[in-house]
């Protein structure tokens, strides 16, 4: 089994409080992996760390791939989006992906087809709902298929039937080869799909 | 009474004398505010975006020299372009276009610092989005510009605005030769003295409605924001 990530003795500390301490694990390529945890186990600086966002206080963050070649996406927990409309925002990374302009809108609009948002393509970010918002950042997240895709609480403000798109999402991503990376504890999500679980407690893995 | 009746008819008769000011005033501050933004938003784009050794003691400098006294600037441009200077030979002394170089001087500290403090908070915002994109530095340069984009015109407004009411550095690099380089702030100072009150007068309503229109655009543009 290949691994994407492999993870030594990694320790990342606050004003001298340890949010991960000696943590070493392994993330299987073209597999689904669940990190779970109460909240402030360190499930989130876990995945910032694993992406490169934060550096540890120390050990290693091995990532066994050509980081200029392969595709990453990160769903944040808390959506950031730019001051515009919808469209605009979709725009904004296929842009930064270097994609053939004549191609954004119809790529865009699929997207948005695929989970019932076609109606939002010209409305402006700030009006959206909270479900809107998040739907739309995992819609972006996935906008150019990744090879790996860090979820960080997907299913937040979401309802049953969209959390059921997700599910699927999921599952069509990684038999397409992606390598998903969630943190969640929804068991409507979970209960979809196999998957590697990695479980926090008070910054450290339980193994239990 | 009569002195202010007189002054409002200057400006509603389109007194030609008072245009020509008026017109000149506007075209060479514009120009000024026009380059300063161009240039201090792409420096503040930048310094907002890296960190850099020095970075502390060049936010402390840009920030003095906001307060930089126009007659200074006035006179350190006289003596670098005063025939026996050091740009003499570019004979651009009392032209509009030295006023143009005075205003921009004044102009850019203050639209650099106040962008600095835009820019970089739009910065902390989506610092960890653009860094999942893999954007290039310029693209994260061009998309915090953009996203600063009214409070950016609102920081122009206001250099705009001082570089309108600036009075001293015009009045010694310019001369305050009519129809070449008199402008509204030279002309208020010139016809107080020379006890036409009236002009001065309709000069100065002509200041204050500027800075009215700029107010109600900026106004209009925290709308837009909020």
């Amino acid at each position: 089994m290949n691994k994407v990530y492999t993870l030594e003795n990694l320790s990342y500390k606050i004003n001298n409080t340890y949010i991960l301490n000696d943590v070493s694990c392994n993330i299987i390529n073209n597999s689904i992996t669940i990190i779970k945890g109460h909240n402030g186990a360190g499930k989130t600086t876990f995945l910032r760390l694993l992406y490169g966002l934060e550096k540890p206080t120390s050990g290693h963050v091995y990532r066994n791939f050509d980081h200029d070649n392969t595709e990453i996406s990160y769903l944040f927990q808390n959506s950031i989006f730019l001051n515009r409309s919808v469209k605009e925002n979709l725009f904004h990374v296929l842009k930064c992906k270097k994609i053939n302009k004549r191609n954004w809108e119809n790529i865009i609009l699929d997207a948005l087809i695929k989970f019932n948002l076609a109606y939002l393509y010209n409305q402006n970010i700030n009006v959206l709902s909270g479900g809107e918002l998040q739907l739309l950042a995992i819609i972006r997240s996935i906008l150019i298929q990744p090879d790996i895709l860090f979820l960080d609480e997907p299913t937040n403000n979401l309802d049953k039937k969209n959390i059921g798109y997700i599910s699927r999402m999921v599952m069509e991503l990684n038999n397409k080869g992606s390598t998903v990376i969630i943190v969640c504890h929804d068991e409507l999500l979970l209960n979809n799909f196999r998957y590697n679980e990695i479980t926090f407690e008070k910054g450290l893995l339980n193994y239990a | 009474m009569e002195l202010i009746i007189h002054s409002f008819l200057n400006i509603f008769e389109f007194n030609q004398s008072l245009i020509a000011i008026v017109y000149l005033s506007l075209c060479v501050s514009l120009a000024a505010t026009i380059l300063a933004a161009f240039v201090s938003i792409i420096i503040a784009g930048q310094m907002a975006i890296k960190n850099f050794f020095g970075k502390g003691l060049l936010i402390i400098i840009v920030n003095s020299f906001m307060s930089l006294p126009p007659v200074v600037v006035g006179l350190i441009l006289y003596l670098v372009f005063s025939a026996s200077g050091l740009l003499g030979f570019l004979d651009l002394l009392y032209s509009p276009e030295i006023m143009i170089i005075a205003q921009f001087i004044i102009v850019t500290p203050i639209i650099i610092s106040l962008s600095l403090k835009s820019l970089t908070d739009q910065y902390e915002r989506l610092d960890d989005y653009l860094k999942t994109l893999k954007c290039s530095s310029k693209m994260i340069r061009n998309t915090i510009i953009y996203e600063s984009r009214y409070d950016l015109l609102i920081i122009i407004i206001t250099g705009l605005s001082r570089a309108l009411s600036e009075v001293g550095a015009v009045i010694i690099v310019g001369g305050n030769i009519d129809n070449l380089t008199r402008v509204m702030t030279t002309s208020i100072v010139l016809e107080t003295s020379r006890g036409e009150l009236s002009l001065a007068l309709s000069l100065g309503i002509s200041l204050i409605i500027i800075a009215l229109i700029m107010n109600f655009l900026i106004m209009i543009i925290r709308k837009k924001i909020l």
